[in-house]
């Protein structure tokens, strides 16, 4: 692992890529500072844009706009009462009132500090697990990758926002989505509905892309929220809130421990691990009464969370394939589109671009903060800007993207097929997640149930042969039954009672 | 009179009722079913084992769903508890009143950068939106990007903002679309079914 890392830093330290670094940066720390925008829409939209790159480079770009994101909220949540991002929203309880009371700096300062010393702790718990998921990856065969990937869904589905049952309907649907167009197995068409350009299927990054920035931009110009607002303009203070988050460093440290175990959790998303962390720090003051009033300890809670979850979030995605959020789902969507499977191999065989999107996240995080700090009140010029317009230029942008994925005008109805169908299932209350988790591993899992049955000449016990694979179909059912324990406990109790 | 007025116009609302979720969900049942119907004409095993397999759980799933829908669904969701467990301290605690206020503080924020129009008229614009996205792709496919992109970017603007806007804007934007993707990317833009011989 050591000559490869030395190998990425290597790749990393090119003078042209350092740049590309900070402009990715720069560029995600923007889109997470304009509200209603976010890290997530700028990864779907530049997928395809990186099509023939080097994907070492590519990663290092999402890595690094995913980095810039997660602080870039907290700007427009500390100087205009607006969160960024929702997972800002815990920043901006005592962010804002700070700024009111004309401790910009101060808070910018220990927002800038908790948010990279944040995400280094959740990086090092990543760079620290990789060893152990190595190992397990190694363990794993090709009916294991099956049911990991029946368990990803399963769980994804479970967690995530909205009943289990329509988080399995989207699951489902993902999954039938992705069975469309030839079998790359057995060369059949498969619901094409008789026109040619179906024989490809709903591929995969159009769908991305139209599911996640389409409704994303519908919901931007439709709330008519002005943006603009006139907000606090940082003076001075910033060292005294870098200074803070160490004073207040058993705040800082809990807050980075529960984002980053949170992280972990598959689904579970940022506005969790802030809130959760948050909420924490108030029950553990000797002081709560401050706490939504200005206390500094506030911030430094929310926003070392809501940087160490990243670090967190991807060890189930680059180690089990499982997002644990939603821009984890889309980074997902970018390795298949960069012809690497998503899942317990990915680290086997692409160590380099997960180191590579370890070193990224953390340098970005760090460029970030810096820009931060000095920049804070240019940055937040940019929230001046009209929803509409911003709205226009992404919806074009979506389908120009869609197009030059791989050249193909047909891209841009799948790209359009999909934004209808992320409207709607908002409007359903149903998550996305599940639904392109499905898309992502449905070929996965047929491709490698139907090896399976190949290798074993048709007997169907390989499937249940491996300790892990009776261990992840454990996992499956527990999956399943864990949100109706407490009903089960209770209608236990009552009989009993 | 106005009231009464208010709680029909709420009630007018497509996106959020009940019924527009059952017919939803029963028109996607529908869909999957036809799936299937056409997935047992296919001879080759490997071909229908899983399309049969997820459109059958699928199909179960969406009965049990609109048959919530039209009923109600008591089971709690998991997500849900954890969320609440996590704020939840003992009933009269003076952190739970706290808490409890801080919450409602992070929802107002997050819900007011959201929107600030009533929810009928965020659902015109909605509806409004959805038309100008979906007629997108086909000009495009129609008439080409060089012609359609500077066009749609000006119009939409000019419907949405004003004209300085967007002839701003549209310069802006098509300047920086050459620079970047057909001169830095190479990217060659589809023309069009329809020529223009009088644009080019």
């Amino acid at each position: 692992m050591i000559p490869t890392l030395i190998e990425v830093l290597g790749v990393l330290f090119e003078p042209q890529n350092l740049l590309l670094l900070f402009i990715a940066t720069w560029f995600g720390l923007i889109m997470g500072a304009i509200p209603g925008l976010g890290a997530l829409v700028g990864i779907a939209i530049l997928i395809p844009l990186t099509f023939g790159m080097n994907p070492l480079i590519a990663f290092m770009i999402f890595a690094a706009i995913n980095g810039g994101g997660a602080f870039g909220g907290s700007l427009s949540a500390i100087l205009i009462n607006t969160p960024g991002t929702t997972p800002n929203a815990a920043t901006l309880l005592d962010g804002y009132p700070l700024s009111r009371s004309g401790r910009a700096g101060e808070a910018i300062g220990a927002s800038a500090t908790a948010s990279a010393l944040g995400a280094i702790v959740g990086i090092i718990v990543l760079f620290l697990s990789l060893p152990f998921l190595l190992q397990i990856v190694l363990a794993f065969g090709i009916p294991e990758v099956f049911w990991m990937g029946i368990w990803g869904l399963t769980v994804i589905a479970v967690i995530t926002k909205g009943s289990v049952k329509t988080g399995l309907i989207s699951a489902g649907l993902g999954a039938i989505f992705a069975m469309h167009g030839v079998n790359s197995l057995t060369a059949t068409a498969r619901w094409t509905y008789g026109l040619s350009f179906m024989r490809d299927g709903f591929v995969l990054v159009p769908a991305l892309i139209g599911l996640f920035a389409l409704p994303e931009m519908i919901r931007l110009i439709s709330s008519g929220a002005e943006i603009a607002q006139e907000g606090e303009r940082v003076k001075g203070g910033r060292w005294k809130g870098v200074k803070s988050v160490f004073i207040h460093r058993k705040v800082f440290l809990r807050s980075a421990l529960i984002g980053t175990l949170l992280g972990i959790v598959p689904a579970v998303g940022g506005s969790v691990a802030t809130f959760v962390s948050y909420f924490q720090a108030v029950q553990y003051a000797d002081n709560p009464d401050k706490f939504g009033n200005g206390d500094i300890r506030g911030v430094i809670a929310a926003e070392a969370a809501n940087d160490a979850k990243d670090g967190g979030a991807y060890i189930p995605t680059l180690g089990l394939g499982i997002p644990g959020s939603s821009i984890m789902a889309v980074i997902l969507g970018a390795f298949v589109f960069h012809g690497m499977a998503p899942g317990p191999f990915l680290l086997r065989d692409n160590l380099d671009v997960v180191l590579m999107i370890l070193v990224a996240a953390l340098f970005s995080n760090i460029i970030t903060s810096g820009t931060g700090l000095v920049f804070a009140n240019k940055i937040t010029k940019v929230t001046k800007m009209d929803p509409r317009i911003i709205g226009a230029v992404v919806i074009t942008i979506t389908f120009i993207a869609s197009y030059a994925s791989s050249n193909n005008v047909y891209h841009m109805y799948i790209a359009l097929i999909f934004g209808l169908i992320g409207f709607i299932l908002i409007k359903l209350g149903v998550s996305r997640i599940p639904l392109i988790l499905g898309l992502i591993l449905t070929p996965i899992i047929e491709d490698n149930f139907s090896r399976s049955v190949a290798i074993s000449g048709g007997d169907y016990s390989i499937f249940v042969r491996s300790p892990i694979s009776i261990f992840l179909i454990f996992l499956i059912i527990f999956s399943l039954i864990i949100p109706y324990l407490d009903s089960i406990r209770y209608m236990i109790q009552r009989r009993f009672a | 009179m106005e009231g009464l007025n208010q709680e029909e116009e709420e009630e007018r609302i497509i996106f959020d009722s009940e019924i527009f979720r059952i017919v939803l969900f029963s028109v996607i049942l529908a869909w999957i079913s036809l799936l299937i119907w056409q997935a047992s004409q296919w001879t080759n095993p490997d071909d229908i084992r899983l399309p049969f397999l997820v459109g059958g759980v699928l199909v179960l799933l969406l009965i049990l769903q609109i048959v919530d829908d039209l009923w109600y669904d008591p089971i709690p969701l998991l997500i849900v508890q954890i969320r609440t467990r996590v704020g939840i301290d003992k009933e009269g605690d003076k952190q739970e009143s706290q808490k409890e206020e801080l919450k409602e503080r992070m929802n107002q924020a997050i819900s007011s950068y959201q929107s600030d129009r009533s929810a009928k008229e965020k659902e015109k614009y909605e509806l409004l939106l959805l038309g100008w996205i979906i007629a997108l792709p086909f000009l495009l496919h129609l008439f080409g990007f060089t012609f359609i992109v500077p066009l749609y970017l000006f119009t939409f603007l000019l419907f949405f903002k004003d004209l300085n806007t967007a002839i701003i804007i549209t310069i802006i934007f098509n300047i920086t679309l050459y620079i970047f993707f057909i001169e830095i990317l190479g990217i060659i833009f589809w023309q069009g079914i329809i020529e223009l011989p009088w644009i080019f």
